[in-house]
Parts: C-alpha cells; structure tokens; sequence
C-alpha cells in the first residue's frame, strides 16, 4: 500500500471498528447480489472560512462532513446508499440497500491488492492548521487597507478566506484499495467601487491544492485585491455593450470557461455512450478549427482541478480531447468507460460521499498559438474583447452554451477603445470552436478559482487558454 | 427490487429524538461559557429513482444528519457544523464554534432575537405526508415517467434520464431563549427528461417536472412525461430572427426569476450590503401598479408554508410590493439590526411568495402581441442587482400575430430592471399554485433581442 492511501485508511477508519476482514466482508455483502462491481467510498472533509465585511472579521464557520457511499452496479444500473455513520451495523445496512438493485446470488469473496505509488499532484496536508486563527484575521484586515488604499472610490471590501482538508479512501470488489489526502485553499474579493450616481462591482479570487502560507507567499492575495480593484474601477466607465453578432476576443486564463462549456462538458463519457451529446460518435472528425488542440489535465502540480487519483481510485491524466480540431476521445469514469469498452481516463468524480460518481473535468485548456495579442486586436474593425467572465451553462444536447462578461471592452479600428457593461455571450459550441481564426501565444490558467456543476454536484476544476480571437458570436447588450 | 424496500419515513420518535439532541447542545453550550446559542439539525430520508430508456437504472437511497451551532460571545459569533452527532463529536464542535467566536470581532448587531418576536403559534400545516420508502413503487414511476415521454413520437429518442423521488425532512431549531420547534417536510417528486432528435439528425432536449409535499397532488408520471415529450418535439427546427427590441412574455418557470430578482434586491443582506439598486426604496414606487407581491407562510398543505423564519422569529402574511410600492423589505434579526429596523421574519426564507396582480389568459396575453419572444429557458448569470442591468441568454419561441410561429435558441435578451419593472403589461393566469412561488406568465413591454 502506497504511504497516502495508509495515511488516509488510517485517518478514516483507525478510530472506527472497521479493519481488512470488515472490509472485504462489506464488498462480499455487496456482491451477494448479482452485482457486477461493488465500491465503498469513506471520506471526511474538514473546512474552514473566514469573512471580512465592513472592515471586519466577524463571520467565521467551522465544519465536518463524514460519510460512506456504497455503490452496486449491474450493467447499467446502479444501487446506492450512503451513511454519516462509519459503523459497521450502519454500513451493513447500506449495504443491503445498494445491492437491492440486483437480484439475490451467491456469495463472493474478494480480495483487496496494494496499489502502486503514485506521483502525488500535492503534499498531503491540512491546509486549516497552516496559519493560526489570529494570523487568518490580520491577513484578512490587511488585505482590506491594502484595497481601499488602492483608490478612494472603493466603497466596500468583502473578502473570504478559505481552507479545506479532505481524506478519501475507496475500496471495490476489483480489489482496488486507494486513498487520497486533499488540501485545498481559495480567497475571493469583491469590492464597490462609486463615482458620482454610479457604482459597480469588481472580482478577484485565486487558490489551490496548497496551504495558506504557500497563497500569501505566492503574492496572488495582492495581484487578486488589486485586480478586484481595477476591475471596479473600470466598469465605473462601462458603456451600453451592442447586440448582435461581432467578432469577439476572449483574454488569456479564465476565459478558458469558453472551453469547459462549448466543449469540455459536450466530451464526458456519459452524455456520449448516452448519445445525447452533440459531440456523440464524431471521434476522429474535425470538431474545431485546425489551430486549437485542447486537454483536460488533472496532472499538474497543486492546480485547483488536478488530483492524485480521482473518486474511484484511479490515477488522473493528460488527456488530449481535441488535436489540430480533431475530436479525440472522451473523458471517463469505469462504468462509462466498461459500458463504452474502454478504460477510465481517470475523470470518475463526486461531490462527496453522498453523491454518485459522474465523469467530470479537471483542468481544461487550450494549448497556445502562434500569433502576438497585438496581431489579433490589429485584425479587427468592429468587436468585443471580454476578459472577465462571472460565469457559464452549456446545453449539452443541442450546443447552445452562454457566459456572462463582467468585464468586456469595445474593439474599433484594431484598438481596444471603451469599457462595455452587460456583456452575456451566447453561441453554439461547435460553430464557435469553428469560428475560432487566430490564437494567441500568450496561454495562461486561471488563478484557481472555478466550481463546475452537473447534476447538482460541485467539484473544483480549473481552465486556461492563451488570447483567441472568434470571428462570429452574438454579444447580448441593450445598444442596437 | 428486492431488499430494503418498506425502511419507514420519519416518526414522531425521530423527531423527539432530534429535539432533545438540539437541547443538549444548547445545554452544553452554556456549560462552556456561550452566552447565547443557537442549534439547527437537518435530519433527511429519502430515495430518488432514475430511469433511462424505458427501464431502472439507479436507485439512490438517502439518509444524512447534520447539525449546525451558532454561538455567542457577547457579540462575537462563531459558527460549526458536523455530520458526526456522537457525544465526543458535539463537545469538540461547540469547543470549535467558542473557539472561533473568540477571534472574531464583535458586532453589535449580532445575536439571537427579541425574545417576544419569536414564533409562539404552531398551526398543523399539513406539509407532512408521510408514506412507506417503497423502491418498487418509485421504479414504476420513473419507468412510466419515461416510457410516456418515449411513447409520444418517433422523434423521441433515449434521454440521460427521468427520476422519481420521495422523502422527509425534518428540520429543528432550537436557542438558549428556550426556543425549541421542529418541522417535518415531506417531499414527492417526478421529473421526466425528453430528447427529440428530427430528420437531420439534430437534438433537443427539454424536461418538466412536479413536486409536492403531498404525493396525492402530483400529476400522473404519464401525464409529466407527455408535457415533457411535447416540449421537446415543439423545440425542433430552431429558426433565426433579427436583432431589435420586441416585447418579450416571459412564461410562468421565467417569471418566477423576475420575481425572485425583486424581493431578492430588496433583502436584507443586498440592502446592508448596498449592493442592490432598491436601497432606501421603502415607500417608493419601483414597479407597475398592478404588481403586487405578498407571502403567505400560513397556507395548508403548500410546499413553502412555515410558522417561524431560520432565527425561529414568527411569520407573518405581508405585502412586500403593494400596488407597485415598496411595502415591507425582506429582514431577518441581524440585517434589520443592521438597517436600525425590525425583523420582518424573513430571516433564511419567503413563504409562498405570489404575484397578486389582475390576470390575462396566456391567450389574450399571446393575442396582444404581433412580433415578439416566449421565453421558456433563462440561460446565465442572472441581473446584476447593483446596476439593475439585466442581460440573459434564453430560448423559447417566435410569436407572430399573437400564434407561436417557431423556436428560437441562442438568443439573448437585455434591459434595465427598473424599466422592465415598470414596463409588466399583462399578468397570466396560468399560476400553478403547487410552486412555493406563485405567478403565471408576464408579459414585458419591449426588450432588446440580440440575434442574426
């Protein structure tokens, strides 16, 4: 067994009754039934979150989430049960709730197997007792002169600061037996900004699977509140963005969410052996324009979307979804992937142990081009260029994918002129990837700050993409 | 089905049981030097039932327990919550919340409420219908859900599937000021997913759905899966239309985000917040003069019926918007504090929020326009209630000569909130008064619609 998966089992299941022969009895319980794959889930997630308001730290929670989710899956159906309760009466119950999808066997037995090492993507720590309780609150109330330092029009400061440490340990009647220590650390800042009738907000944020002292010595506390800042400051000259359909350049970084919307969620392996992606069967067909390659990548080190091993135990990947426009693959978890005759891609994920694995991003980007974001802006007459996005959905079915700019200017005469306000952008993700002409070599990721949903679930991920220009999207202003 | 179909919903055992848990944390709170505490527990039972394809394939049964504590240091407030209610787990969370509370700053408009604004009348509310957890009976109603849906066309094709659900909440609050109540929830609910796919091969997918707390007024699963097939069918073959500003009637689903973007701008934490553009709008006119908005938190057998708010204060029916004036904002006891006004018993929820308004049939309302959009899905980020500024992106239909011609997608629709407030010209009747928010279509006089 690898040190993270010991650590992790021992966390979870030392002060519990639960032991090897416990174990391999609950799977055998499970595949009593005619179960074709039993699974076990245990976490604890620990989280923590500080608040500043008003120029005070005065909001501050603590919690614990525990459980085990009991997974039994026959073909395409599967059974599920999930307890608060690591007792092994408990876990016999869900058990036999989960296996209930199937009908009555005979009993198995199985045996568990020691994973190999795997390269860790982050250290295993708790990111909650890297910084203690008085330092958390001055780190916060310096961040807040620091921002109204900034400008005098900053109005109000909201600030948060949080921290999670989060042990899973699965185990399946294949005989995997794996476990995962997860830190995880986020800031956001939103700020007022107001000049005479006019205010508006701006937003920065940044985070990652390291601990507190890594964020403030990574300077992004700083780089974020300024951010926040200009971008306040720049909307409070924001004029009426146009309606219609113009050229659009989306900036480096998290304009990535271009991607993770019209096509990343169309690319999971369950809309595809379902076939109500739009993006079904076309493997191996131009999907995009020639220059964009793009991958999802839960392998880089300390990235908000990257992970060790994902929720089933399988180690993440570099995984090439499109190459030059060509539709490679997809991205899957095991019961997509047998379903579908292939091999997970290490995509399984879950909110947590009450919710059912589904495959899901990690971290989503397009590699860079060739062309300087000079060439790009030079090329337009008439456009957007937007750079901050609040966020997106996408319609898997039919394609249709929005996001709403809270940042955006007006391009005129290849110049980036006046800022723009009420910028949703709305398109079809195929045609967009399509209509993608040049791309920049200035790649960037996001600063850590993006949660995915689907089917209620929310995990962390993380995108990134260097300038690209698309000649043709409709931008949803009031100015006709 | 075979095993653990007939596990039971909540009895009143559980909910004694839960309510003296509340009372030993708040007890023990005390015991470690809080001076006020207050306890919330969220214990559920359920099971959802998914089908795809005209057969089972998940069954996903729920039981979870959480509890929250807040307590007090004087004015310092410091929060916990734990899935784990083992005696040794509830000591270490109240030592964390105490913990965390001493490193926070005060606040002089923390604490728990007025004692003599907190709920004292407990009417049966009849949201409680509790009955056996049976997997089977669910299965067949996911099945049928979905084989309905696949039964309304050759259009149709497999979606990624169509759920049944049942379950219970109970919910209990409980302060050191001797409050102690709890409330029990049932919740029964079918939602059916259709994918119609057309000649050329293209796809779209739409869904409906029905929930209740009382599973005898929830439509037939055939009946949800025919509504669903239909506005699948009724979305293909999408056309474009031109850019420019049309009036736009945003159907009974869309309406409820119009409204829910009125009373939200004028709650309490946007308010204290100033981040909302109806700040100081007490008493000011900010909609049309048939518009009004009132909670009834007391109705029988109604999903968002609730005797006390999240603080455990009492509500009470009110207009929010009478005549298109701002009556009554939405406090709790810290934001009223904050604003230097009293609770309004709003703390955490709205109860049954409806639109209280002279209404059209959704025909005259179709009939009244000669070019125009039915919007029927909201896409996006929602308005900015700072600005008021409101740009969405949406689907639904081309309406011409008061007929729907053709579905529209990819469009987006745009104005300011203030304007749209004061440009509602027609209210529809078609209210499903099951939704814990009440209001039927409505129709805005001009938007401006980006499209080709």
């Amino acid at each position: 067994m690898n040190d993270i998966t010991r650590q992790a089992r021992a966390d979870l299941l030392d002060t519990s009754e639960i032991g090897d022969a416990e174990l391999t009895a609950l799977l055998g319980r499970v595949m009593s039934n005619q179960v074709d794959t039993g699974e076990l889930f245990f976490q604890r997630k620990r989280s923590e979150a500080w608040s500043l308001e008003d120029g005070k730290v005065k909001d501050s929670s603590f919690s614990v989430n525990q459980g085990v989710g009991i997974r039994a899956i026959q073909g395409e159906k599967t059974g599920f049960a999930f307890t608060n309760e690591i007792s092994n009466r408990s876990l016999q119950q869900a058990a036999d709730a989960a296996k209930s999808i199937a009908r009555a066997g005979q009993s198995q037995s199985i045996g568990l197997s020691q994973e190999n090492q795997v390269a860790q993507m982050y250290e295993p720590i708790d990111p909650i007792v890297s910084m203690d309780e008085q330092a958390k609150v001055a780190l916060l109330n310096r961040l807040d002169r620091l921002a109204r330092s900034l400008d005098n029009r900053v109005e109000q400061v909201i600030l948060n600061l949080s921290a999670s440490h989060d042990t899973m340990f699965v185990c399946n009647s294949q005989g995997t037996e794996c476990g995962d220590v997860r830190p995880l650390v986020h800031f956001s800042v939103s700020i007022v900004a107001s000049q005479g009738d006019r205010r508006e907000i701006g937003h920065g944020g940044c985070g990652g699977r390291f601990d507190l002292n890594s964020l403030v010595e990574s300077g992004l506390l700083e780089d974020e509140t300024k951010e926040a800042v200009r971008s306040g400051l720049v909307n409070l000259d924001a004029k009426d963005a146009p309606a219609g359909e113009m050229t659009v350049v989306l900036g480096p970084g998290w304009p990535g969410i271009l991607l993770h919307e019209a096509v990343g969620h169309g690319l999971e392996g369950d809309f595809n052996r379902k076939g109500t992606s739009k993006f079904a069967g076309r493997v191996g067909q131009q999907v995009a324009s020639k220059l964009c390659t793009v991958i999802d990548d839960g392998t880089i080190a300390e990235r908000r979307g990257s992970l060790t091993v994902d929720d089933e135990g399988t180690p993440t990947r570099q995984n090439v979804l499109i190459e030059d426009g060509i539709l490679r693959g997809y991205m899957q978890d095991n019961l997509n992937a047998r379903l579908s005759g292939t091999q997970s891609t290490g995509n399984g994920r879950r909110q947590s142990y009450a919710h059912l694995p589904l495959p899901r991003m990690t971290n989503t980007y397009m590699l860079q081009g060739k062309s300087e974001p000079e060439e790009i802006f030079a090329s337009i007459d008439n456009g957007v260029y937007a750079v901050k996005f609040s966020g997106g959905q996408v319609d898997i079915t039919n394609g249709s994918f929005v996001f709403s700019a809270t940042e955006a200017y007006r391009i005129e005469n290849g110049k980036v002129t006046y800022p723009l306000r009420n910028a949703t952008l709305i398109g079809d993700g195929l045609d967009v990837m399509n209509q993608i002409s040049m791309v920049g070599n200035d790649f960037a990721m996001d600063a850590g700050i993006g949660v995915c949903g689907k089917e209620g679930q929310g995990v962390p991920v993380g995108v990134g993409q260097p300038t690209l220009k698309v000649d043709s999207l409709r931008v949803g202003g009031t100015a006709t | 089905m075979t095993e653990s179909d007939q596990a039971l919903l909540h009895t009143e055992d559980d909910e004694q049981q839960l309510k003296s848990l509340v009372e030993r944390m708040v007890d023990e709170a005390a015991r470690q030097g809080a001076s006020g505490a207050e306890v919330r527990v969220a214990d559920e039972v359920g099971v959802h039932v998914t089908a795809r394809n005209r057969d089972l394939e998940n069954v996903e049964f729920d039981r979870s327990r959480s509890f929250g504590i807040c307590v007090y240091l004087d004015q310092s407030k410091g929060i916990c919550s734990t899935s784990d209610t083992s005696d040794k787990a509830i000591v270490e969370a109240i030592e964390r919340a105490i913990e965390i509370a001493k490193n926070t700053e005060s606040d002089p408009y923390n604490g728990l409420p007025e004692k003599e604004r907190l709920a004292r009348d407990f009417p049966d509310l009849d949201t409680s219908h509790p009955l056996p957890l049976d997997a089977s009976r669910l299965s067949d109603q996911a099945i049928a859900l979905d084989t309905s849906a696949m039964d309304q066309s050759s259009k149709l094709i497999p979606s990624d599937g169509s759920s049944a659900h049942a379950g219970s909440t109970i919910s209990v609050l409980g302060n050191s000021l001797g409050f102690l109540q709890s409330h029990t929830n049932t919740h029964y609910g079918f939602y059916c997913e259709a994918v119609a796919k057309d000649e050329e091969g293209n796809k779209q997918v739409e869904g409906w759905s029905c929930s209740h707390c009382d599973p005898n007024k929830l439509d037939s699963p055939e009946d949800v899966g025919k509504i669903a097939a239909e506005r699948a069918i009724s979305r293909l073959a999408p056309r474009a239309i031109k850019t420019g500003s049309y009036p736009v009637l945003f159907d009974p689903h869309a309406s409820m985000s119009l409204f829910s973007a009125l009373v939200n701008a004028i709650s309490g934490e946007m308010l204290y917040m100033k981040r909302s553009y109806l700040c100081d709008s007490l008493g000011k006119q900010v909609a049309i003069k048939d518009l009004t908005l009132t909670e009834y938190p007391f109705l029988s057998n109604a999903v968002g019926s609730s005797a006390f708010d999240r603080d455990g204060v009492a509500t009470e029916e009110k207009a929010f918007i009478k005549d298109g004036v701002v009556e009554s904002y939405a406090l709790g006891t810290y934001s009223a504090r904050r604003l230097g006004m009293s609770t309004t018993g709003n703390a955490g929820r709205i109860c049954n929020l409806t639109v209280d308004a002279p209404k059209s049939s959704l025909n005259e309302l179709m009939q009244s326009i000669s070019q125009g959009v039915l919007v029927t899905q909201l896409k996006g980020a929602g308005p900015n209630l700072l600005t008021g500024d409101y740009s969405t992106g949406v689907a639904g239909f081309w309406i011409e000569n008061g007929e729907i011609a053709f579905p529209v997608e990819n469009i987006t629709i745009a104005g300011k909130l203030p304007e749209m407030y004061n440009q509602i010209v027609g209210f529809g009747d078609d209210v499903d008064e099951r939704r814990s928010m009440r209001t039927g279509s409505t129709l805005i006089e001009s938007m401006t619609v980006a499209a080709s």
